[in-house]
């Protein structure tokens, strides 16, 4: 099985797997905390609009559904800015107009449609050394804006009302957490594909979230569940010969079951 | 020294009209209690206050400046339901976030700041509590730690939004002492739609349901009573009228010969 690492194609899923779980982890704790899961599924979701429109044009598919997730993430924030009681509602015309839009590019499109069930539901040992170095890119721009607005996010996160008297800018804040959301769903698109990737923003962190005495911690969780979820969820879909997305999932899947077990029987009698 | 100035203040939400021509004046040293039933528009004034929303009309000057500019010079104690219960942090961390500085790439707080913040704890009788869960703590216990939180910039002006509705009934630590303390160095504006907040030491009040009349003494005006529970004519209101009525319907269908 070492001999494997050799090929470029494992090599690349191994560093997306990593890529997508440090990412996974930050990102979904934000979403997690924030209680935003829904609209990270809208957001995957519509960016099928972007994977219909590459086809359409012709023009490579993670860059352009890149710059479609983002503009839909950037679209909600701005439309729940001033009243996020109407997300609910946004996220749902936002996640089905943009499934259908892609619907609609797909359809307008002659010809063969290979590999689009990978956009759906994650093909890791696809993912080609450009695909890889936009998703480099995009993680350590989303890294770098979350250390230097720490403090300001933590605060927004946990008390909003408080964060906005203080002077913290909070609708700007408000649509860059979902701006970051839209760049972390594209990097983890290619692991898990559209469908499934909720489930990589939120287990690890509603995992962690049991265990975690502050938000860093939290984070930092997070990142080691995503990780080792990931990896074992390589091994397993390389053993059983199973689709990676979703052996990566079930794996993340049990381990929340594990803890939470756990968390209700050894660590009750602990505390 | 006038701390806040509300000077004809009007403002609604969509068409709805939530304050119309209010006026106010909260000068150093008030210990002001703003009173009204819930959506009355107190927490509306509480928000133009702290310059989170802009008046349709009036102006609005706090430490005699636009609202929102001296965000440091405010304490401000919300809502404990307005706090996301899903954020893991403990005490001392909470009560950190009242230093707000501008600086960049900032995790760690300095020792500095984490012992003004466990002498603030102290103050509030949570220095115990420094590293426990704030969501383990019963609600009287939070909402000390949020007084906390707001008191560590040192401010000069404290506002409350609704702080009576946690608080613990038999803790040693008595809310209402303390800020009466307080307000011997510090201007309070404490809000609450419950009367009894008129029984502790508050020196001004003012009643909001739309309108907003003000009191420098801390006894309720006529005016005031009638915009917490509205006016009724005595003739509108009394049996006869209704009973009378009613006769007179009943005449009319010949049901009483």
């Amino acid at each position: 099985m070492i001999d494997l690492i050799h090929l470029d194609f494992i090599r690349n899923a191994l560093f997306a797997v990593f890529l997508c779980g440090l990412l996974g982890g930050i990102i979904g704790s934000y979403v997690v905390v924030n209680r935003i899961v829904f609209l990270a599924g809208g957001v995957a979701h519509a960016s099928f609009g972007g994977i219909g429109l590459a086809y359409l044009l012709g023009t490579a598919i993670l860059p352009t559904t890149f710059v479609f997730a983002v503009m839909v993430s950037v679209l909600i924030g701005l439309m729940t800015m001033n009243d996020s009681e109407k997300m609910d509602t946004v996220i749902g015309i936002t996640w089905s107009a943009g499934m259908a839009l892609g619907v609609v590019f797909l359809e307008l499109t002659p010809g063969y449609k290979g590999n689009l069930m990978g956009y759906l539901f994650g093909s890791i040992l696809s993912v080609s050394g450009s695909d890889l170095f936009l998703m480099l890119f995009c993680t350590v721009a989303v890294i770098l804006i979350v250390t230097i607005f720490y403090r300001n996010l933590a605060i927004m996160s946990f008390d909003r009302e408080f964060a906005a008297a203080k002077g913290v800018p909070v609708k700007f804040f408000h649509v860059l957490i979902l701006l970051l959301l839209g760049v972390a769903l594209v990097v983890m698109i290619r692991v898990s594909g559209l469908i499934l990737v909720i489930a990589l923003l939120s287990i690890p962190p509603a995992i962690s979230a049991k265990f975690s005495k502050s938000f860093l911690t939290m984070i930092t969780y997070s990142v080691i569940i995503s990780l080792a979820a990931g990896y074992a969820g390589l091994f397993f879909s390389y053993w059983f010969s199973i689709s990676s997305g979703a052996s990566i999932i079930l794996c993340m899947a049990f381990f929340y079951i594990a803890a939470d077990i756990l968390n209700r029987t050894v660590l009750k009698e602990l505390a | 020294m006038a701390i806040v100035e509300i000077d004809g203040v009007s403002f609604a939400y969509e068409r709805e009209t939530v304050l119309e021509n209010v006026s106010l004046k909260v000068s150093k040293g008030d210990f002001l209690a703003v009173l009204g039933p819930n959506g009355g528009g107190k927490t509306t004034l509480l928000k133009l206050i702290l310059g989170l929303i802009k008046p349709d009309e009036g102006c609005i000057k706090v430490f005699g400046e636009k609202p929102g500019k001296h965000s440091k010079r405010i304490g401000y104690v919300p809502q404990y339901s307005y706090i996301n219960k899903n954020f893991p942090l403990s005490v001392i961390e909470s009560v950190l976030m009242g230093l707000t500085k501008k600086k960049l790439f900032n995790f760690k707080y300095t020792e500095t700041d984490k012992s003004r913040a466990l002498e603030t704890l102290d103050k509030v009788d949570m220095g115990g509590y420094a590293d426990r869960q704030i969501h383990d703590l019963s609600g009287g216990q939070r909402q000390r730690v949020l007084l906390a939180r707001a008191l560590l910039s040192d401010p000069d002006l404290i506002i409350l939004d609704e702080p009576t509705s946690n608080i613990d009934p038999y803790g040693k630590f008595c809310f209402f002492t303390f800020l009466e303390e307080l307000s011997r160095e510090k201007t309070i504006i404490l809000v609450s739609h419950n009367i009894n907040v008129i029984a502790t030491k508050i020196n001004r009040v003012a009643c909001v349901n739309r309108f907003l009349y003000y009191n420098s003494e801390p006894v309720l005006t006529k005016e005031m009573v009638e915009i917490l529970y509205g006016t009724h004519d005595e003739h509108v209101c009394s049996l006869g009228k209704y009973f009378s009525d009613d006769f007179a319907h009943m005449e009319k269908r010949g049901g009483i010969g």
